[in-house]
Formats: C-alpha cells, structure tokens, sequence
C-alpha cells in the first residue's frame, strides 16, 4: 500500500498475485544473472579449432583473438559490453521486484519494458559480434547458454506484461497516468537515444585512449588521465575565456539583443515591410554554412583581392592588408551573429504579435508612449520567449564551431579564435596528418555537456521556469 | 480519445520502437551468404577442371557437359574498390591508372588459366588528408573498407598499427613489376622492417625563385642561371636566400613579408626545416619519437627572424589560406622565394597562369633548386619526399587480385602519364631511360633533387609530433614566443600527449 500515491484513489491489492508474481519474475531473474556471468553465450571457432568462448569473467577486458601469425585481431568486445548492459539491467529489476515484495503496476512495466529492451540489445549486440566474428574470417556459433537467457528474458517479458494487465483491471484509475506515460515515452526515447547514451559514451570514451593505431582493439581504461592532459594543457585557460567570450558577445549583441531589436522594429513599422525586412535577415541561415564563409572570405580577402579592398579603393581609401587576421573576433562574432539572430527575430515577432491588441489599445488610449508600451507590456509579456532564445542560442553557440572552423579554423596565430567545441572537434577528428585521439577529444568534449547542462540550470533557476509553466490562473478556477 | 485508442497508441509506439532498434541490429543471415559463396566456389571449382578436359578432347562428344559449363558462369567476376585521394584534373592518374590497368590484370588472370576476373570501382576523393584517413579508418571499423587505398606513406604507422592495411613483404616477389620500384622509394613503406605498400608517387619539394624579381636585384642571368648549382654545392645557404629576401623587401621590389613564403598550413615541408637544422627524429632500436631541442631552437628563431626582425614572411603566413597563397604566388611577380612541391608547377600552370602562357611563362620567370643549407645545422641542401603508396585493406576479399591490379598499374606507361600531368617524379627505373619520360622537361629538371631527399618516419606518434613542433612554428612565426619559449611550448605539449612516446634531447 505504502508504495502507491496518496493522490491515487485506494484500490483493492491482491497479494495472492503479488506473492504468484514475486517467484515468477524473481527466480528466473536470479537464474539469469548466475548464467550470464558463468555460462559462455557464443564461442568462436579459429582454424578449425575451438579457440575461446566468451563469459562474464571477459567483460571488462575484452577478447582479442591472435589468429594465424599474429597478423588478424579479432575483437570479441561487442557481446561482452551487450552482456553487461543485460545483466544490469536484469539485476535493477530483480533488487526493485524484491524490494517491493508486491508487486504494483511500475514493476510490471519496468520489467516487462527492462526485459524486451534486454532482448533487443542482446539481438544488437549478438549481430555485432557476428560481423566481428564475419570480418576476422572466424566461425561463431551460439550455444545454449544464449538461448535460455533470450528464453528467460521472453519470459520476464511475457509475465511482466501479464502482471501489468492484472493490476490494470483491479486499479482502473492508474489508466490515466499511465496513457500520459504513453505519450511522453517518445519524446522520453529520443533525449535517451540522442543525449543519455552519447553522454554516457562520452564519459566512457574519455577514460579510454582509443585513438587511431588502436581503433582495433578493445578499449583500454585509463582513468582520468585524459582530464589531467586536459588540464594541464596551458591553453586550457585561454581556450575557456575565448568560449566565454563568444557565447556571450555573440549572445548580447546578435543572438538576442539584435533580435530583440529587429523582431521591435519589424513589429512597428509597416507590416509589408516588416516581413520583408525579416526575410532578408533570414537569408544567412538558409544559406549553406561554406557558402555563407565562402563569401565573408571573400569580402574579407587580403589585399589585393577582397570585396571591401574593392571598396576601400573605388573611395580612395588604403586598402586593408587582411582585414579577418587584423580582427578575427570582430568577423568570428559577425558571420556567426548573423546567422543566429535570425532565430530570435522570428520568435520574439511572433510573441510580440500574439500579444492582445486591447493590451496597446487601452496603453494608447491613457496616452502611453511607443516606448513605454514596448517597457511596459512588451518586454515583459517577452519573458518566456527571452528565456527560450537566451537558453536555446547559449547551448547551440556553445557547441557550434563550423563558421570559426571554415573562417579562421582558430587561429590567426596560436589558438587566438579557438573555441572549446573546435578543440574538442580538431584532437578527435582533425588534424594533418589525421591521428584521431577520440578518447582526449571526448573529454574536452564532455567538460562542455557539463558547462551546457550548469547553464541550463541557472537558466532556469534565474528565469524561474516554474514560474513560466505554471497552468494560467483562471483555468485553475 | 478512447482508452483502446489510447491503448493502441501506446502499442504502436512500443512497437515502432522495437523495430527501428531491431533494425538497427546486424541481421545474422550474413553467414548464409558466406555459405552460399562457398558453394559457389565449389562449382567453379568443378568447372575449370570440366574446361581442361574440354580443353584436351576437343572432338570428343561432351556435349552434354558442355552444355552444363554454358549453365555456370564462365568466370568469377570480383568486385575491387580502390580508394584516392587526388586533385582533379591533373592527379586523376592516381585512380585512372588503376582503372586502366584493369584489362592487363584480367588477361593474365586469363592466361594463368585463373577463372576469376577483377571488377574495379574507383572513388576519387580531394578531401584533407587528415579527413580522407578518417574515412578509411572509419569505413575499416565498419567492415567496409576499400581493397586498395593511395595514401601517405606515413599512415602506415597508425594503419599497420591498427592492423586495417595488410602486410605484402612476402606477396610482392609474386609481382615482377615491382623490381622495377626505385630501391630507396621502399624505405618509406616499411614499418618494423615488414612493406606495407607500394610506391605510387614521389616528388621533391624545392625552392622556387623568381627571376623576375632577381633580375630587378640587380642580378645577372649568370648569376640567376648558377643558382641551383651554388644551392646543391652548400655554397648559396639559407642564410643568403634570407639575406636577399631581405634586400627585396628593404629595396621595395616586394612587399613587406613577400621576401619569402611557405605553404600557409601544417604539412610534411616543416620537417625537412628541422632535419636540415639537425634534428633526427628516429632512433635506433626506439619505438618512441626524438624531439631535439637544438635543432627545433634554430627553426624558430629563423621564423622569428624572418617575420618579426627581417619582416620577409607575413607573422601571419600560417593563416590556412591556401586560395590566396597559391594565386598571389603563382605569377612570381610578388614573392621572391616560395617553398613548394612539384605538384605545384602542374597547378600553377593549368589553374592560374593560362592568360599569361602556362608552363612556358613558368620557364622562362620561374627558377628551382633544392632547399638551401642552414649552416648551423647539417649544413647541406635538402628536400623531402613523400611518396603516395597503393596500400591492400586487411579486409580485401582478394588481396592478390588487389596487389596484381596494382603491379599492372605500376608501370613505366601508365606511372610516366600520371607524373607529367601531376608533376609527380616517378617511381620506376626504367623511366631514366624511357623516352616520354626524359621528354617531360620539368620532370628531369627536378630528378636530381632526389639526391638530397628526405622522408617522414612512419610511426603512430608523428602525427602528434607534427602538431606540437608545427604549435612552435605558429607561435615563433607571429610573434606571440621567441624561440625560446616556442621550445619550451612544445617540449610541454610533447610531453603531455605522447608521454613515454617521445625523446627530448
């Protein structure tokens, strides 16, 4: 009982089921775990001999099979990793199902849900391990082990949903929550796909040195020695201040203050030419990033070429020798400027628009100033969207490079436009003669997760995004 | 909204879920594929031995079996992709060769009686070299790498590492056309004593000057003819070409920071900068790199002399723009000495100097020699080479088809068309005395540079070397270090990324 929500109606609980269920799902799960760790699930035949299977005791080295003279590495790694996802998983859902002793209708779906994932990772992973095994010309073969586990898990799968059902029919009040659940599970899927996991990967690669001449290989775990590397880099300091310094000018002056300014002006003036004017600002973010370079490089050019040298003579002026080396920061916050504040521009009209006409009628009619209705009504009915383009444009500079990449690629000089997100991008993927060092480039990469999800949260804690989402007031009447 | 509706909503959701991850997943099907391949190796293998009988009782009524060969395919075709990186048009030999020696393969697959017939598909790439490794490391993670890759020797370092290209030390005898390979170009294929490619390509990377700008020096012909003499003797050094460089700027001719020019990126020219200052970079018996900080010292205070007391180099040459450094350069009206590589001979003629009469306009204003000596240092001319090498994936299905394809296009024929359009030097003997070769004025022109060449060492770490000697450059060059300091700089970030890897003396 303790276990359901006080703002749930009470319902009837059947601890006959609760019980019925506790050795179905908790028995196999115990089995499950034992042969996971002690049972080979494939083993691999090398030259015609059986040379290795793969258990539990491998998980955290890996296999490396030599075959022939040393030449051919195979990589056994990928069921060995799926391995250790399942057994996770199975043990979370064995320590919830006994800790609850009953069994409500969270367990049922989280074991149900838990197992049929387990099923689908073991089926990824089992298909991984196959093209290793395909690559190294080695013959795989699956053993029972395998079996009974994917048959124990079909079975957890089977009676977690069966439990599920039983609950449902005795609590029909939980339909409700869990149809909510049930819409959120997308959108919850796709920041697990797209965020948890990278993260995750992320702050496992960066313990690892995998880098090119050991791709091969099993991942090797060094601790944080990457970190240290990282902070002992004496750029480290310089390239921080350079991130800091353009997100925040870049922020101020185009991302939302000129945004702001457009979306005001655009809004006040004739409204033909108000959408005209915003069209034409959004003409940098629907060209194409090199091509958008392309031309700052050109106007840019060093002397003799260059379309402001071309100016600068036509009016008798000195041609500027190279205009992007004399000030990189200036065109690094413009070309990239003017790409973002498009996105603000579009936002803040429309929530400008959508703000009742009777609001400015009635400021009007006391005789308010076009000034003090933007102080007064505007700017204050523009809190959310402000918090939106604030955060939103915060995290996209913080991981956007490709205009400083393609325009000064960090320099002139030594990392005098280097931003983090180009460091991290240039020691994992970039460099002349191309050896990668993605675990060192995971870690200058995972300092910036940590630097997005802090602003986040200041973000929100400053804005008071509680505040914001709060249902209106009279609905709550 | 009903509660089934609800309820199926969720299903479907569950559902579409586990068959986009399901999908995701590696299908196992893949091994009967395999099996089926080989029974199809089976039934080819059946059928040349029915085309022997066939071959040797001709009149004999096997007409029957006859009629089974027609069933089975006559040959086996195999599908080759080869991999290269080339800038189009004057380095698409590097893949066209290949293409072309398809034919040649095939016939003696043929005439060795060997059923199987080669299918080639050639991908060229002009992608960055740190890019195009990416690509292939990644493509060889994923299963899917190419037969044949052209790439930098020094890849080999990471490549054979990593195990991705495949050892042919004791395959390539099998291949007559590779004796013809000049012997010291093997050098650069060798890792641990073992080959790991062949040579494709070569090149000297010389000192070009401009005759123009000389001769408003106040230079003879004679003494602008004798230059590249007085360059390979020792006696004209690096000192003299910043000397005049100098003079050009202090007298007006070019520039400010026009005197002297290098290419505007990190790239294998630097280290011949640094050999020629002394340095090594090997040494016997030791896996890990040398950094020698004597050496490194008198490169950077060269380059901070040169752009910050003489002001012959812009600070900012290192800036990446290669548009406007080979443009502004190619006319040799505007910078006196440019440190560039053959190729770009080919480049500057076909892409910029068309109007003013292409290659001829080159002859008649443009001069080249090795690089000058640096008198604290060797106290030698010098070059480097850095040959392109026709690497086999580890992954290659048919790795002797792939090695033959190559030797057939190893050739004096085929290897003399790709090194004129190119202004790459060859790499086979025989082109000495082969006479499209000999007739190809520049190429023989340059030829010689190759007594003073240099290479790259093949090693996993050189990559990592490169960037923090080229961060001593950058910074000596504009100004932000001195020399000193340059030093100090890299010897940090050596230390720091390669540990245990690198020897600092």
């Amino acid at each position: 009982m303790s276990s359901i929500s006080s703002s749930a109606p009470p319902a009837p609980t059947s601890n006959r089921l609760s019980g019925l269920m506790g050795y179905v799902l908790g028995v196999p799960v115990a089995i499950l775990a034992l042969i996971s760790f002690y049972l080979p699930w494939v083993k691999f035949i090398v030259n015609g001999t059986l040379f290795s299977t793969l258990t539990g005791q491998n998980i955290a080295a890996g296999v490396i099979i030599q075959k022939g003279g040393g030449s051919e590495v195979f990589r056994g790694s990928a069921i060995n990793n799926v391995i250790l996802v399942v057994v996770v998983i199975i043990l979370v859902s064995a320590v919830l199902a006994w800790r609850r002793r009953r069994l409500a209708v969270w367990d049922g779906l989280g074991v149900g849900g838990m197992a049929l994932i387990g099923l689908l990772v073991i089926l990824g992973g089992f298909g991984s391990a196959q093209r290793d095994a395909d690559l190294a010309g080695v013959t795989m073969q699956m053993t029972y082990g395998l079996f009974l586990a994917l048959a124990t898990l079909l079975l957890l799968a089977v009676a977690g949903f069966w439990n599920m059902k039983t609950v449902l029919r005795e609590r029909p009040g939980i339909k409700g929550t869990l149809s909510a659940w049930g819409f959120m599970t997308p959108a919850t899927l796709l920041v697990t796909i797209f965020f948890f996991i990278p993260a995750l990967i992320l702050l496992i690669l960066s313990m690892t040195d995998l880098a090119s001449s050991n791709f091969s290989e099993p991942w090797h775990f060094i601790g944080l020695l990457n970190y240290h590397r990282m902070f002992s880099d004496r750029f480290f300091p310089k390239i921080l201040g350079n991130t800091i310094r353009y997100v925040a000018l870049t922020l101020i002056f185009f991302n939302v203050g000129l945004a702001l300014l457009l979306a005001l002006l655009t809004s006040y003036i004739n409204r033909r030419a108000g959408f005209f004017f915003r069209m034409l600002w959004l003409l940098p973010r629907i060209t194409p990033s090199v091509v958008y370079i392309v031309m700052w490089r050109r106007m840019v050019q060093q002397a003799p070429f260059g379309i402001i040298n071309q100016f600068l003579g036509w009016f008798g002026l000195s041609q500027q020798p190279h205009l992007l080396n004399q000030h990189p920061w200036l065109f690094v916050i413009m070309a990239n400027g003017f790409v973002g504040a498009s996105f603000g521009m579009l936002i803040f009209s429309s929530a400008i628009e959508s703000i009742p006409k009777d609001l400015f009628t009635a400021a009007k009619v006391d005789g308010a100033s076009t000034l003090q209705i933007i102080r007064d009504i505007t700017m204050p009915l523009l809190k959310w969207p402000l918090l939106f383009v604030t955060s939103y444009q915060t995290l996209s500079l913080l991981v956007s490079f490709e205009y400083i990449l393609l325009l000064t690629n960090g320099g002139p000089g030594l990392f005098t436009t280097e931003v983090w997100a180009l460091t991290s991008y240039k020691r994992a993927l970039s460099t002349y003669f191309g050896t990668n060092q993605w675990g060192y480039g995971a870690a200058w990469g995972l300092v910036l997760v940590v630097i997005a999800i802090t602003a986040s949260v200041i973000y929100l804690r400053v804005f008071r995004f509680d505040d914001l989402v709060q249902e209106p007031k009279i609905d709550v009447l | 909204m009903s509660r089934t509706t609800r309820w199926l909503v969720i299903l479907a959701v569950l559902v579409l879920s586990v068959v986009t991850i399901a999908a995701c997943a590696q299908p196992t099907p893949e091994i009967q594929v395999i099996k089926e391949t080989v029974v199809v190796e089976k039934q080819v293998v059946q059928t040349v031995e029915v085309e022997k009988v066939v071959e040797v009782t001709k009149e004999v009524e096997v007409v029957t079996e006859v009629e089974k060969i027609v069933e089975v395919p006559a040959t086996n075709v195999v599908h080759l992709v080869a991999r290269c990186k080339a800038s189009p048009p004057y380095e698409n030999g590097r893949c066209d060769n290949l293409v072309a020696a398809v034919g040649a393969a095939n016939q003696e697959l043929a005439a060795a009686g060997d059923d199987r017939r080669i299918e080639l598909e050639a991908i060229q790439d002009d992608a960055d070299w740190g890019d195009y490794k990416t690509e292939f490391e990644l493509a060889s993670d994923a299963g899917q790498a190419p037969d044949i890759i052209v790439s930098g020797h020094e890849h080999i370092g990471d490549w054979a590492t990593a195990g991705y290209i495949t050892d042919i030390t004791d395959m390539i005898g099998n291949y007559p056309e590779f004796s013809d390979v000049i012997d010291s170009l093997w050098t650069a294929t060798k890792l641990n004593d073992r080959i790991w490619g062949v040579p494709q390509d070569a090149e000297a990377r010389p000192m070009y000057f401009s005759k123009i700008l000389l001769k408003q020096l106040g230079w003879t012909d004679e003494e602008i003819a004798s230059l590249p003499a007085r360059v390979a003797s020792g006696e004209w050094t690096w000192d003299d070409m910043f000397d005049t460089a100098q003079e050009a700027v202090d007298k007006g001719i070019v520039a400010e920071g026009d005197g002297w020019w290098h290419r505007p990126t990190n790239g294998p020219d630097f280290l011949y900068y640094y050999y020629g200052a002394g340095g090594v970079i090997t040494q016997e018996g030791a896996d890990a790199l040398v950094f020698d900080k004597e050496a490194a010292r008198r490169v950077y205070n060269r380059l901070y002399d040169a752009s910050q007391v003489r002001k012959i180099i812009r600070p900012n040459k290192l800036d990446g723009d290669w548009d406007f450094h080979k443009q502004y350069t190619s006319t040799f009206t505007n910078v006196l000495f440019v440190f560039e590589g053959t190729w770009r001979w080919a480049s500057w003629a076909t892409n910029y100097l068309q109007d003013l009469g292409g290659e001829d306009y080159l002859w008649k204003n443009v001069g080249f020699s090795a690089i000058p000596a640096q008198p604290d240092g060797t106290d030698k001319p010098i070059t480097l080479t850095h040959p392109l090498l026709y690497m086999v994936s580890s992954q290659s299905k048919a790795p002797d088809l792939a090695l033959l394809l190559i030797s057939k296009a190893t050739v004096k024929e085929l290897n003399t068309t790709y090194a004129v359009a190119s202004g790459h030097l060859g790499v086979l003997k025989s082109q000495s005395n082969y006479t499209p070769y000999t007739n190809a004025k520049f190429l023989s022109a340059t030829l010689p540079l190759l007594q003073f060449t240099t290479f790259l060492p093949n090693s996993p770490y050189w990559s990592q070397w490169s960037e923090a000697y080229f961060l001593g450059l950058q910074a000596s060059e504009s100004g932000e270090l001195t020399a000193d300091e340059a030093v100090d700089l890299v010897v940090e970030q050596l230390q720091n990324n390669l540990g245990d890897h690198v020897i600092i003396k």
